[in-house]
């Protein structure tokens, strides 16, 4: 029998963290310090432990909660819930209504370890569904990395081409230890009027930084005029990494500065021990660029067990589809 | 860039098997005799080849189809497609809109291939999805087999005690070349009931199989004292692969562990065939954790299908479809 139970904040983040890494599909969206970073966006960061009959950890969850008026309670793990699949069970659901205070509550979670038709069985079993507006496509490219040399002969030949033509930046490369946001808003503002995409908000960034800072890499280039034109950061923790952010003005654009920045955060996560890249996401029907951008750094593409929701209600599940597909992003 | 071509009847009825054969991922369902058998339900088997710029197959697809009111078409391919898989792209899908010569166009296919990310990153990118109400468990048990002794030794301890056992009973195992379906219908009947199952196979089913497909047909019975059938199981083999069809125990048979023995007996029979691939046909350890268990202690490891995949020409099609099936799942 296995019993889910609240960790209180007391027990504060080395333990929370501790514990979550000793899960082989941990990830840095159920770290202690990305629930303080959503908390700065209204939600209320919950953390529970499942245990065994022998009292030992199981499985673990951070879930975001936030409250609607009469008393609705949305529930969103990202990343989550972490270990024994076969303990995301009724058992979760209960314990998930009794945290909520709430007899209306639509939970989704977003399970980042690799698909498996057996996982999904469990899940159907414990009456987990898809969502049928999903927020995310379920797919990740993922980087195995060894050496630096295993990288380089992982590349695709485009890849490699471009890697050549940023070469002269290489000097302009390096680690951003104290990354300013004045700067890095100023290429995504660059890059947005180049190229029309929505970036992140300073609140997000300030918050990102704030809370997560230890966790965060950060390389950036340097132009003629030691102005910034492009950088990337990623989020590391155990062995494994996860693009967060990377931005360029068209100059550096236009001398393929990711390709180098991507290659020196590589370098840099290969010494520090990393194992698992994971490129952050990717729509296989998207753009083609991407996809060939992400794919040429010799990554292979990961379908995640990913998104699946439960609710006490179907009407409240509709209906919480209903507004995700309204307004997606913000979860 | 790849061209597809639909078979004529004639045409695939000469060469369909063999070109199947080349295909590494071939199996029973995609077999001209499986469509035949599928055809005596109302089906209509179309058959298509991939061809590569140097007139290479490169790929091939048997699927069944189905016309309802307002011309909507149902297009469900078992097992298929199959070969390369870049293949199964807009030129696939385009060329099924016009063979079903509709614009209202749902299909589903079920590959038997073993799971890789890859291929199904491809198959997402090519606009199929994962049918949010699957027929099966998307997962089986398979047999790797090289000879008898090595599957002999693959097999748990208690797997082999219970053969043993079911040695020493008072019954005997044989081949059945002319499963008698009044027959095999009642040893289902006693399995049905005993376990609370809907019918598994109706006689008309039954029929079809053993006569449409009987050249690929291997099947065994369990008779007990005074010549009654205690239980029986049939495969299908295709090259070197064979594919569990069907399987019950009556419960005098349930008693003597007559499943064991017929098992084993099949299987050694595929091996004389020249079978290495022994596909137990799905389980689901979630919510048949008897039946998995009982096929995992035969030595058997976990294969999982890159599995059941839809497309249509309307998304309401595909949402209506998967209501249809999930009210009413089986019979496809």
């Amino acid at each position: 029998m296995i019993t889910w139970q609240p960790i209180s904040d007391e027990t504060g983040p080395g333990d929370w963290n501790n514990s979550v890494l000793l899960f082989p599909d941990y990830n840095i969206y159920q770290t202690y310090a990305w629930g303080q970073h959503r908390e700065d966006f209204g939600w209320q960061p919950l953390r529970l432990m499942a245990r065994d009959e022998e009292n030992r950890p199981v499985a673990m969850m951070q879930v975001m909660l936030r409250r609607y008026p009469g008393n609705v309670v949305l529930l969103w793990s990202p990343g989550g819930p972490v270990g024994n699949i076969e303990a995301w069970n009724e058992n979760l659901h209960q314990e998930l209504v009794r945290q909520a205070g709430s007899g209306k509550v639509f939970c989704r979670i977003a399970s980042r370890r690799a698909y498996q038709t057996k996982d999904v069985l469990h899940l159907k079993a414990a009456s987990w569904t898809k969502p049928a507006q999903p927020l995310n496509s379920g797919w990740t490219m993922l980087l195995e990395l060894v050496d630096e040399e295993g990288f380089l002969n992982g590349l695709s030949e485009g890849w490699r081409r471009k890697l050549d033509r940023s070469q002269k930046l290489e000097d302009s490369i390096s680690l951003w230890e104290k990354p300013e946001l004045e700067a890095m808003l100023q290429v995504y503002d660059a890059m947005e009027e180049y190229e029309g995409l929505e970036v992140h908000s300073r609140e997000r960034l300030q918050s990102l930084f704030r809370r997560c800072g230890e966790n965060i890499l950060v390389f950036r280039c340097l132009g003629n005029n030691d102005e910034v034109i492009g950088f990337r950061a990623c989020a590391r923790w155990g062995d494994k990494a996860w693009d967060l952010l990377g931005a360029a003005t068209p100059e550096g654009r236009q001398a393929c500065v990711s390709y180098g920045l991507t290659r020196a955060m590589l370098n840099h996560c290969i010494k520090l021990g990393i194992k698992h890249y994971d490129l952050s996401g990717i729509d296989p029907s998207g753009l083609k660029w991407v996809i060939d951008y992400k794919k040429g750094t010799g990554a292979r593409p990961l379908e995640y067990l990913g998104e699946w929701e439960w609710s006490t209600s179907n009407w409240l599940k509709r209906g919480a589809n209903w507004a995700i597909k309204k307004k997606g992003d913000g979860l | 860039m790849v061209n597809w071509q639909l078979l004529s009847e004639q045409a695939s009825a000469e060469t369909w098997d063999s070109n199947l054969l080349q295909m590494p991922d071939y199996n029973i369902f995609q077999t001209h005799a499986w469509g035949r058998h599928r055809s005596n339900f109302g089906w209509t088997p179309l058959r298509l080849i991939a061809y590569d710029e140097g007139n290479n197959a490169t790929a091939m697809l048997q699927v069944m189809m189905r016309r309802y009111p307002g011309n909507i078409v149902l297009l469900w391919g078992p097992g298929g497609p199959v070969g390369n898989i870049d293949a199964w792209d807009d030129s696939l899908r385009e060329a099924l809109v016009q063979v079903a010569q509709s614009r209202r166009v749902y299909c589903r296919i079920s590959s038997l291939r073993a799971y890789r990310s890859e291929d199904a990153f491809i198959l997402a990118a090519c606009s199929w999805t994962r049918c949010s109400q699957p027929l099966n468990s998307g997962l089986s048990l398979c047999l790797e087999l090289s000879n008898e002794e090595q599957y002999l030794k693959g097999m748990t301890k208690n797997w082999r005690y219970n053969l043993n056992r079911a040695k020493r009973q008072e019954q005997t195992v044989g081949l059945w070349e002319e499963p008698d379906i009044e027959e095999v219908r009642k040893v289902y009947d006693s399995m049905e009931e005993l376990k609370g199952l809907e019918v598994q196979h109706t006689a008309k089913d039954l029929l079809s199989i053993f006569q449409v497909c009987r050249d690929n047909i291997i099947a065994y019975c369990c008779l007990g004292e005074s010549g009654e059938v205690l239980g029986l199981k049939a495969c299908a083999v295709f090259g070197e692969k064979a594919m569990d069809l069907l399987a019950a125990n009556a419960v005098e048979g349930r008693k003597t562990s007559a499943s064991y023995w017929l098992s084993a007996t099949v299987v050694a029979h595929a091996i004389k065939m020249g079978v290495t691939h022994y596909d137990l046909n799905g389980v689901d350890p979630v919510a048949n954790q008897g039946v998995f268990k009982f096929k995992k202690e035969m030595g058997a490891h976990l294969l999982e299908y890159l599995g059941e995949w839809d497309w249509s020409t309307s998304n309401w099609l595909k949402r209506a479809f998967n209501w249809a099936i999930m009210k009413r799942s089986g019979g496809m």
